[in-house]
């Protein structure tokens, strides 16, 4: 990857700080992403869903508040 | 005071106070003055309360002497990973970002330990946001393992470990979310859990990754964890992934034996699709020869590659640390330490794509792992490949850090203990882990309890503390 490219994709990303001092980090996790993506298997059938799914919480969290 | 009380477990004291015979003010003034020799060696602290654990203790004695105490935490002392929330504190995650991050109420666990009478010490270093570790580039030092004495201690949960293993604290809180609770219990000779995903709340803990985070209890024993384990447990509508199931009597499968139980022996993780260090295979090996010869039919069974848990592991963890922390990542990159940065930024390009098909794949893996364990009580595997490196190594910790069996079962959800399995040529500790099926942890314990009494390595203590 170019610098350019870097440069575009950390446009892109809003990380344009962080690719100005630390260029060969976002470099490094982009290619260590690629690498997990490969990984991934292909033959995933649509029947099988996340095993994370969405809930209603009926409870509130107060733990959710006063926190950036 | 003597630090003779410093090694007293968490049931043991327990009893003491019941007797009369020990005073929690008395264990905490004793463990104050061992924090205050150590810890500048140790860095178990991040944040130390003297005050408030005297406070505290003597209300306990209070309590004991009017014959309100009921609970085993009652005068216990304890400590929190510093990304657990204990109102009026800051919770730093151990970073520059967070470093006056005041945290405004109680995580659920932390109200648990008070509400039984425990006495909070303060709060433990850990890895930065519970992944960047050990870093020498953070407003506090990493800490470090008294075993070998310049050691790396595991993590994230290191603070923890220490502190334990140092004989500061005879319970502590950590968090795992790909082996954190369980790495520095491997590292430190201690035993750590993560129970059943859904079993402890989050609800006040700085996330890493959502789906795959834990609290977990880190104690010396095995009864000592299972007994801290039933103060934690419990459901919390305060945490969306809670599960409002019973909460059995994590400890009443204990001192039953080994008899007519079927443990699977997971040894392709350590010797076939990766290879541990020498020493640990022997380690764990060892162990199987050892519950059989407890009387447990011990047979070998394979799962999927453990290359396949790891990667579902990290695509998932990569995805949701980066939503987590992308924001600081825009705005304050150079406010994180080298490795928390470059870790949590390897979710960049996380495609959501990509990360639904980490979470359909953990769907699938984690049926198959249960089908491979149907008829099974637990199934036996390493916990770390390695002793722990020295802690000045960068290399060596870059190398070790991901060698490990404990994300197969973030990725699944079942518990999972880690406990010691001996010692290395080098007097550095070994570890064995124990995982069950959903919800059976007290089956763990169990198999656990009857390792650690055949072997007695949970008794082994760092040289030269004293």
């Amino acid at each position: 990857m170019t610098n350019e490219e870097l440069q575009h994709r950390a446009a892109d990303l809003g990380l344009q700080r962080l690719a100005k001092d630390f260029p060969a980090d976002l470099e490094k996790a982009l290619e260590n992403g690629n690498a997990l993506k490969a990984r991934l298997p292909s033959d995933l059938p649509w029947t099988l869903e996340p095993a994370h799914t969405f809930s209603l919480a009926t409870a509130r969290n107060p733990h959710s508040e006063n926190r950036s | 005071m003597s630090d003779d009380l410093s090694y007293l477990g968490l049931v043991e004291t327990a009893a003491l106070f019941r007797a009369g015979k020990l005073s929690p003010v008395e264990l905490t003034e004793a463990l104050l003055a061992r924090i205050e020799r150590l810890d500048p060696t140790f860095h178990a602290f991040i944040h130390l309360m003297p005050d408030t654990a005297r406070d505290t203790a003597r209300r306990a004695e209070a309590d004991f002497a009017a014959g309100r105490a009921a609970s085993p935490m009652q005068g216990i002392p304890f400590g929190l990973k510093d990304i657990i929330d204990l109102a009026g504190v800051a919770t730093t995650c151990h970073s520059r970002i967070f470093a006056d991050h005041l945290a405004t109420a109680d995580a659920t666990v932390t109200t648990r330990l008070k509400t039984a009478g425990g006495v909070p010490f303060g709060k433990l270093s850990t890895h930065e946001f519970a992944i960047g570790g050990p870093s020498f580039d953070l407003p506090w030092p990493p800490a470090v393992n008294p075993w070998g004495g310049a050691h790396f201690p595991g993590g994230s949960s290191s603070g923890s470990g220490v502190a334990l293993a140092s004989g500061m604290l005879p319970a502590a809180l950590g968090t795992d979310t790909g082996g954190s609770v369980r790495n520095p219990a491997s590292m430190c000779a201690i035993v750590g859990m993560k129970a059943t995903y859904g079993r402890v709340s989050r609800a006040g803990v700085f996330p890493l990754a959502y789906s795959l985070d834990h609290v977990g209890p880190m104690t010396r024993s095995v009864a000592d964890n299972a007994a801290l384990l039933q103060v934690l447990s419990g459901y919390d509508p305060a945490d969306p992934a809670s599960a409002d199931v019973p909460v059995p009597d994590f400890s009443a499968e204990i001192g039953l034996g080994l008899e007519g139980l079927k443990i699977g022996h997971v040894r392709h993780f350590y010797a076939g699709d990766d290879q541990a260090h020498p020493e640990m295979i022997a380690a764990v090996d060892k162990a199987a020869e050892t519950l059989r010869d407890l009387g447990a039919d011990v047979r070998e069974i394979r799962l999927a590659p453990l290359q396949d848990y790891a990667a579902c592991n990290r695509t998932i963890i990569g995805a949701e640390a980066y939503a987590i922390h992308r924001r600081f990542l825009q705005e304050r990159p150079g406010d994180y330490g080298e490795l928390a940065r470059r870790r949590i930024l390897n979710g960049v390009g996380i495609t959501a794509a990509d990360y639904i098909d980490a979470l359909r794949w953990r769907a699938r893996l984690t049926a198959e792992t249960e089908a491979a364990m149907a008829g099974l009580d637990c199934i036996i595997t390493a916990s770390s490949f390695d002793p722990p490196p020295r802690i000045d190594d960068a290399e060596a910790n870059e190398r070790v850090y991901p060698r490990q069996c404990r994300q197969p079962f973030n990725v699944t959800g079942q518990p999972a203990l880690a406990m010691p399995a001996g010692f290395s040529s080098d007097g550095l500790p070994l570890s064995l882990q124990l995982v069950g099926h959903a919800w059976a942890e007290a089956r763990i314990y169990r198999i656990a309890h009857a390792y650690e009494r055949a072997t007695g390595w949970t008794r082994h203590r760092p040289p030269g503390l004293d």
